[in-house]
């Protein structure tokens, strides 16, 4: 459905190039979900925003790789050429439902909005649309809270009416951007669970980006784990959990402290990323692995499968014998 | 100063080179008001009616009015009211509009009273203002700049009232409170530090409509006393000669339009050069 | 109700009053709020966004008027103690780390800050190695104290944040969220800091935070609020291990548990987050409560013991 193919972002001038994101691969099938986690600044926003074409200007730009929805390279085609095309079929969801939506519109007329966009609907028929939107997303009382301000709502429901416009473009693919991040843990596991279902469904994709690892493993079928800028590891998400074979995955889970009840101190992962344009010549995470080696830090390490399914950016993986 | 700090000085101005015009011309006017006497080809003040109205020549760079004054003298010698009307205008907003907006912001009872006061002020154009002051004051350059700066007090005091509001609710400030500190702290350590930039940035506002004000005032004789060279005065005994003698009105403002331009260009620089946000940029090697 | 708490909360209300839709109205932040903290103990305060968890926070360290109630240091009502020992013994850290130093200030002026507005330096040079020191004791090189807070990243300006509160060393700190805007492995740093220096320095520490995987690792007792109440106090492990309020129980099911084989998506109801507006007549929780009778719709439920290990709980029907 989206194949994304060694996507690589830029700042700065043609001659010098700072990659924030280099050579990002990753594949998404009908009803999937793709849990894409890292650490805040590695990327995560950057993959989104140039999948969906969104990407601020003027600033970074996708300097290589392809974007595939259903075959076709959306990178190539102009805004207009995406809707008419019927390749609109993407749509994102953000961690911020208040910025997002204007604060003196109606929710019903913000929703109508979509509607009348992408179905090219208008007045009443975009109304009912709207409101049938607000069920799909669960919202209590929906007739009532067409007519309501997103101020009148708390997070949780504004996040709901961000999810019922990203579906009036019945996407194929639904992005979704930390989504729950500002919520709180009693709402966030509804927010999870709608989406889920939604997916479910309406077999529709989804990429999750998130940074918690306790949302990916709730949520998602696939993980990518990501580090300054580069996909490190790739697996199914029992398998991940199950047996991280990269050392910064290793790393990020033992130091939750959700899974190391009763130990004194929490194991943590020496050092900060690396800034971009600061990566040299070897792998990105030897400045702060444990199980660095000489060659580690002169190249750069290959792309493994380690087994069906699962691919590691490392040249000396965990042993996937002993599981966790 | 080090080398490296002066070089961290000029950078947001070489990264814009529209800034460096900027500060060219105000350089180009502080030079031109100390140096007048000797700047100056002629005496602004001697009158030759056999050269009454030369335009532009060789001899006279600038042409010579109705009375036949070299006008680049005059306009050299102008240099020095405007920077004298400029600065003062912006010590008396700054010198008012700081305390009172700062104070209003931190005590909301004295604040709700003095910003009603601000606010009946501000329901006067700025030139009415000016003028209804220097008809009860009389004209004189004093008076000017008060008459002016009364009008950019109250601008002043909303900004600084408005960034201190913001500024009282920062966390370091509430940090600092319950660790004890009391107005006097806050105000020091916090609140006038952060104001600095945005004062420049206000301060070269403010400078450059004082010159449109202390023009307006000076064009209709209320302002500099007219046997002092000034740009409004110049503009204001030459109005009569448009048609014959337009360079007269054309060189004195023309110098209006760009000490006012380049003072904004100057502030925003200067702005950048402040902010920490800002400075993060410049400071990067490379 | 502890004879050797350091910190000894009684009663404490808050409100604030608010505009809404050209309205006024006065919205109780905090309802009654009893606590004490004992020497070297670390008492964790979790509850959903709004709850009132930063107000109690706010209110011990003088930030707010509470409208009634007693906050009392070593058996000392606050309100008559000397305000400068108050001050010095405690102290706030808070969450947002980029947001709570000041820009135009030096890592070493802002870590010195109480001292200098308290007097506490005598000289210069005891001023520049207690700030020395003090970085060095948070993880933070001495240089740092020349450089300004742009210049570092969120785990250092925490460390800094949490450096200004321990020189002078207190007696109590109040930690808001303080490692809520750090990634995962930041996080795991910074509570190891914190855990060294509680140990180091005697401290006691009230420690806010939404995330119950956090005060499980830190805090050795745990206080859950709802709506400006304390609805479960308990030792932690007991409240994790064994929820019996049914808020609390709500809130350890929504934990997204890291491991995929124990999915809870679906599963779990969690009901609509509460308005301050509409405060419910009995129960806070009553519109959200899976096992609420007649009587929770009425009467306020009271804390009250609950068992032998110190857990206390305010629900009519557990
Ligand atoms: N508009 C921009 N201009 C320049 N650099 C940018 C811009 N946006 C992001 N960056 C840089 O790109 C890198 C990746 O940023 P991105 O926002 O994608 O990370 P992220 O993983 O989503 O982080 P977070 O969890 O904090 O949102 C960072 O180093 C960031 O500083
Ligand atoms: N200064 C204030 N003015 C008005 N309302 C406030 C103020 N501070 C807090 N509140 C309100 O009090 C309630 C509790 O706030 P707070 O203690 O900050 O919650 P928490 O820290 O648990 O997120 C919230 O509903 C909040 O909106
Ligand atoms: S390639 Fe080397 S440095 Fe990089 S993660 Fe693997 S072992 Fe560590
Ligand atoms: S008192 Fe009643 S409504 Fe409140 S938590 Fe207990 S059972 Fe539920
Ligand atoms: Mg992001
Ligand atoms: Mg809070």
């Amino acid at each position: 459905m989206l194949s994304v193919r060694d996507l690589t972002v830029s700042l700065g001038p043609e001659t010098a190039p700072v990659d924030i994101v280099a050579g990002v691969s990753f594949e998404l099938g009908k009803g999937e979900i793709l849990g894409l986690v890292g650490e805040s600044g590695c990327g995560k926003s950057m993959t989104s925003l140039a999948v969906m074409g969104l990407l601020p200007q003027p600033g970074p730009r996708i300097r290589a790789g392809r974007v595939l929805l259903e075959g076709c390279d959306v990178t190539q085609l102009q805004p207009w050429q995406r809707v008419v095309a019927g390749h609109g079929r993407m749509a994102m969801i953000f961690q911020e439902p208040m910025t997002s939506l204007n604060p003196v519109r109606r929710i019903g007329d913000q929703i109508a909005e979509a509607v009348r966009v992408h179905d090219r609907l208008s007045g009443p028929p975009a109304i009912d649309r709207a409101r049938e939107l607000l069920e799909q997303v669960r919202m209590p009382d929906p007739a009532m809270q067409l007519s309501a301000y997103p101020h009148q709502l708390s997070g949780g429901q504004r996040q709901r009416v961000m999810i019922a416009i990203a579906l009036a473009c019945r996407p194929q693919v639904l992005i979704a951007d930390e989504p729950t991040t500002a919520l709180d843990v009693t709402i966030q596991v509804q927010v999870l669970g709608l989406l889920r279902e939604l997916c479910n469904r309406l077999d529709m994709a989804m990429l999750f980006i998130t940074h918690d690892m306790g949302v990916i493993a709730q949520l998602a079928d696939r993980v990518s784990v990501m580090y300054a800028g580069r996909i490190v590891e790739t697996a199914g998400v029992e398998a991940l959990f199950g047996r991280p074979r990269h050392h910064y995955t290793r790393g990020l889970m033992d130091c939750m402290p959700s899974r190391n009840s009763g130990a004194r101190r929490l194991p943590t992962i020496a050092g900060q990323p690396p800034a971009p344009g600061t990566v040299g010549a070897g792998c990105v995470f030897a400045s702060r692995c444990a199980a660095v080696r000489e060659t580690c830090r002169t190249a750069a390490p290959p792309r493994a499968e380690v087994s069906q399914g699962h691919d590691v950016l490392c040249a000396f993986p965990l042993d996937g014998g002993e599981p966790r | 100063m080090s080398r490296d700090g002066a070089i961290l000085w000029l950078k947001p101005f070489i990264a814009r080179p529209i800034a460096l015009l900027g500060l060219g011309i105000l350089l180009g006017t502080i030079l031109a008001a100390t140096f007048a006497p000797w700047l100056a080809p002629y005496d602004p003040y001697a009158i030759d009616p056999s050269i009454r109205l030369t335009p532009p020549n060789a001899l006279h760079w600038f042409g010579t009015d109705q009375f036949g004054r070299d006008t680049l003298s005059r306009v050299i010698h102008s240099a020095r009211m405007a920077l004298l009307i400029g600065s003062g205008v912006v010590m008396f907003a700054l010198a008012t509009g700081v305390p009172i907006g700062v104070l209003s912001a931190l005590f909301p009872r004295l604040g709700h009273l003095l910003m009603r006061m601000v606010d009946v002020l501000m329901a006067f154009p700025s030139l009415l203002l000016a003028l209804g002051l220097i008809v009860v004051l009389g004209p004189s350059v004093a008076n000017a700049i008060l008459a002016i700066g009364l009008g950019y007090m109250t601008t002043t005091t909303r900004i600084v009232y408005g960034l201190t509001l913001r500024l009282r609710m920062e966390t370091y400030v509430e940090a600092s409170r319950s660790m004890g500190a009391g107005t006097a702290w806050l105000i020091g350590k916090h609140i006038l530090p952060n104001l600095v930039s945005p004062l420049l940035v206000q301060a070269s506002f403010v400078f450059a409509f004082a010159q449109l004000g202390a023009a307006s005032l000076d064009f209709l004789g209320l302002g500099a006393p007219p046997e002092i060279p000034s740009w409004g005065n110049m503009l204001a005994e030459s109005r009569t000669f448009i048609t014959r003698a337009p360079w007269l009105l054309f060189f004195p403002g023309m110098m209006i339009v760009a000490t006012a331009f380049s003072l904004n260009l100057v502030g925003d620089a200067l702005r950048d050069r402040l902010d920490p946000r800002f400075r993060q940029l410049f400071s990067e090697k490379g | 109700m502890n004879g050797n708490a350091v910190l000894d909360v009684r009663d404490l209300k808050v409100s604030f009053s608010v505009r809404r839709a050209g309205r006024k109205y006065q919205v109780r932040a905090v309802d009654g709020v009893s606590l004490s903290l004992a020497e070297g103990e670390v008492l964790g305060i979790v509850g959903e966004s709004g709850c009132g968890k930063t107000t109690v926070g706010r209110s011990i360290v003088g930030l707010v008027r509470p409208d009634s109630g007693t906050i009392s240091f070593k058996g000392t009502d606050m309100t008559g103690a000397s305000l400068r020992d108050m001050r010095l013994n405690i102290r706030m850290v808070f969450q947002d780390p980029y947001a709570s130093l000041n820009p135009r200030r030096t890592i070493g002026d802002s870590v010195a800050e109480a001292g200098d507005i308290n007097g506490f330096f005598t000289s210069r040079a005891g001023r520049s190695a207690a700030i020395a020191a003090t970085l060095t004791a948070v993880g933070l090189d001495p240089s740092f104290a020349a450089r300004y807070p742009y210049e570092l990243s969120g785990g250092q300006r925490q460390r800094a944040g949490i450096a200004r509160t321990i020189l002078p060393s207190p007696s109590i700190v109040i930690a808001d969220e303080p490692v809520s805007a750090l990634d995962v492995s930041v996080q795991a740093q910074v509570l190891n800091l914190m855990m060294d220096l509680r140990e180091q320095l005697r401290l006691s520490m009230l420690f806010i935070s939404h995330d119950l995987g956090v005060i499980g690792q830190i805090s050795n007792r745990v206080a859950v609020m709802y709506m400006g109440r304390i609805v479960e106090q308990a030792a932690t492990r007991t409240v994790l291990d064994d929820p019996r309020h049914p808020y609390t129980r709500s809130l350890v099911a929504a934990i997204p548990k890291p491991d995929p084989s124990k999915r809870i998506l679906g599963a779990i109801e969690t009901g609509e987050p509460p308005s301050l507006f509409k405060r419910p007549r009995g129960c806070a929780y009553a519109p959200r409560c899976p096992i609420a009778s007649d009587r929770c719709q009425v009467d306020v439920p009271e804390l009250r013991s609950a068992g032998t290990d110190g857990r206390a709980i305010a629900c009519h029907n557990v």
